[in-house]
């Protein structure tokens, strides 16, 4: 893979992946005594490299800032870009640990390893396991909107050529994600050359392509790819409404993303 | 670390993605119940929803290839038998190239066909000017005796084709991709009548076709903007409902209209003749094609250039109330 794409890849890992440990930490009570009383920065980084992110413990609570700083009470480093997408893509990759192998701040360290271990729930589930149950599938499926969603804007920051075609010129247009008998819904928000990702129902203008999952379970079959590509369609599990066009370049576009996350 | 699981998928069938292509559908539903029906094209059939029909009666599927004209004389020599022809083709051809067949043929001697036309204004932007079609209401609203109907979304169309089928006379039912978002939330269909899709005092929104869902997208920013806009979907363009347009004149002395069809004869025109008429003064913005070609593009870019979306409506009704809009410029990711 080519160093640009390494870094382009990174990106996304940070910005996009990254954060979802917030709503990770809001969604899954068990996780709630890891935090308390936490107070504290961990800073993961690729040496060599601008590339970074905080995780910043305070009052118990945890907040994700996708740019590196100084000041860390703790580092992760792992020793370029590719060791730290790898170590993202579930790879057995060990950062260094600073300072002392993070031995005189265990305890900001064991809370570190713990959040960074339920973004798990991401992974495919094991061969042979049994299906995650209701709510753990509508946890996927609210990660997988957010993820997908911040991943379109960060590849957008970077001049992802595909992204930027999208956005230049563009009216302002909103593409939208929701799934019924839940909250769970996301969206991209566009207008020249400019991007967000949004969390929810963007209020202000109706979509300009809507993506609508009837519930939680239809939109974990075909976000998670357990039915045939085209099978959501025609299994009802999702409509579209739209402009036939972009529904297909955001989707293209999705695609890319998965590429990029799942390659390496 | 976790590995994120593959949530993709391709989207590569054009039929799947609209739940309210429906009026290729209700044709053959119709089909069924009246043996009358026949179904006749200039080499379309696939692109326009007559597949189906003809699928199930092959027998009554007529294709005189690529002419148009003879289109229109074949439906009014079927009409003058007994049969209900229902004839479908692009808008463009269906009304410029056989305007006079449509006229002599048809209308004129009073012939029960029902002309289809699909693909109208720019719903076909890829296929440039040629294909476009914003002059077909200019050019059949003024043919005497046609009933003119332009639907807004997938399940009126297929309303539409049954209110058409239902009378004795031509009628001329304009369609664009079916793939249009809902609009009319499940407002009636009547032949002459306007649905009021959305009540409102300080301007009036008069759309048609593919321009209602914008027209209500407008309205919703509007309100937000402190404004309460009246939209109404003229889906009967003619005959028009004139009693709707004139309280909306007389009620909100606003009036935009807009349509996917040049501002020349169409919607906005129909609209002035019954206002000017009447003797009310109101202002009337009319929203569409400017008397030019719009190019070759993605149909919603189309009309974003020819100024007939959604962000052209919502200026034009903030413009004539002097209503300077707010702006979401927060742009850091959520």
């Amino acid at each position: 893979m080519s160093p640009e794409r390494e870094r382009l890849r990174a990106r996304v890992f940070l910005r996009s992946v990254l954060p979802l440990l917030e709503v990770v930490v809001r969604e899954q009570p068990a996780l709630s005594p890891w935090l308390y009383g936490a107070r504290g920065v961990v800073q993961l980084e690729a040496a060599g490299s601008d590339l970074g992110a905080r995780l910043v413990f305070d009052k118990g609570r945890l907040a994700i800032e996708p740019v590196p700083a100084g000041g860390a009470d703790l580092r992760f480093v792992f020793r370029d870009v590719t060791a730290l997408n790898a170590f993202f893509a579930g790879k057995p990759v060990l950062p260094r640990i600073e300072p002392f192998g993070g031995l005189r701040t265990p305890l900001l360290l064991a809370r570190t390893l713990r959040l960074l271990a339920a973004l798990r729930v991401l992974e495919p589930p094991a061969p042979g396991a049994s299906p995650p149950d209701a709510v753990e599938r509508a946890l996927r499926v609210r990660l997988v909107l957010y993820l997908v969603t911040r991943a379109l804007s960060s590849l957008h920051r970077d001049g992802y050529g595909p992204m930027r075609e999208l956005s230049e010129g563009s009216p302002e247009r909103v593409y939208q994600w929701t799934v019924g008998g839940s909250d769970i819904a996301a969206y991209l928000r566009v207008h020249a050359g400019r991007v967000k990702a949004g969390r929810g129902v963007y209020a202000r203008r109706r979509p300009f392509v809507h993506f609508v999952f009837p519930d939680p379970d239809a939109a974990f079959a075909v976000l998670m790819a357990t039915g045939s590509q085209m099978s959501g369609f025609r299994g009802g599990r999702v409509q579209t409404f739209g402009s036939p066009e972009y529904t297909r370049k955001i989707a293209l576009l999705m695609q890319k993303v998965d590429e990029l996350l799942m390659e390496g | 670390m976790a590995k994120v699981q593959g949530f993709t998928w391709t989207v590569a069938d054009h039929d799947l993605l609209s739940s309210t292509d429906t009026w290729g559908d209700t044709l053959v539903e119709l089909g069924r119940r009246d043996p009358r029906l026949v179904a006749v094209t200039a080499d379309l059939a696939d692109t326009t929803k007559l597949h189906r029909f003809k699928k199930e009666f092959p027998g009554r599927t007529i294709n005189v290839g690529i002419a148009e004209q003879n289109l229109m004389a074949v439906a009014a020599g079927l009409a003058a038998t007994g049969l209900i022809p229902i004839v479908c083709t692009y808008a463009t051809f269906a009304s410029l190239r056989a305007a006079e067949f449509v006229r002599t043929d048809i209308a004129y001697n009073g012939r029960n066909v029902k002309i289809i036309g699909t693909l109208a204004g720019v719903a076909f932007g890829q296929g440039g000017p040629t294909h476009h079609s914003a002059e077909d209401l200019a050019l059949l609203r003024a043919i005497a005796g046609l009933t003119v109907l332009v639907p807004s979304d997938g399940a009126e169309m297929a309303e539409a084709l049954r209110a058409a089928v239902a009378i004795d006379g031509p009628v001329y039912l304009r369609f664009g991709r079916g793939t249009e978002p809902p609009a009319r939330a499940g407002a009636p269909f009547v032949i002459g009548k306007a649905a009021l899709l959305r009540p409102g005092s300080d301007a009036t929104v008069i759309a048609c076709g593919a321009t209602v869902h914008p027209a209500l997208g407008a309205a919703e920013r509007a309100a937000a903007e402190g404004l309460e806009v009246r939209v109404l979907s003229m889906s009967s363009l003619k005959p028009l409902d004139e009693a709707a347009v004139l309280a909306a004149a007389r009620e909100t002395r606003r009036l935009v209209t807009v349509e996917d069809h040049s501002v020349i004869g169409g919607l906005g025109s129909a609209v002035a003749e019954v206002v000017a008429g009447a003797g009310i003064a109101c202002k009337l913005q009319k929203l569409g094609h400017q008397d030019r070609y719009l190019g070759m593009g993605v149909p919603e870019d189309l009309m974003h250039t020819g100024g007939f979306d959604e962000d052209a409506i919502f200026a034009a009704v903030c413009a004539l109330r002097g209503v300077t809009p707010s702006v979401d410029d927060d742009w850091e990711d959520g």
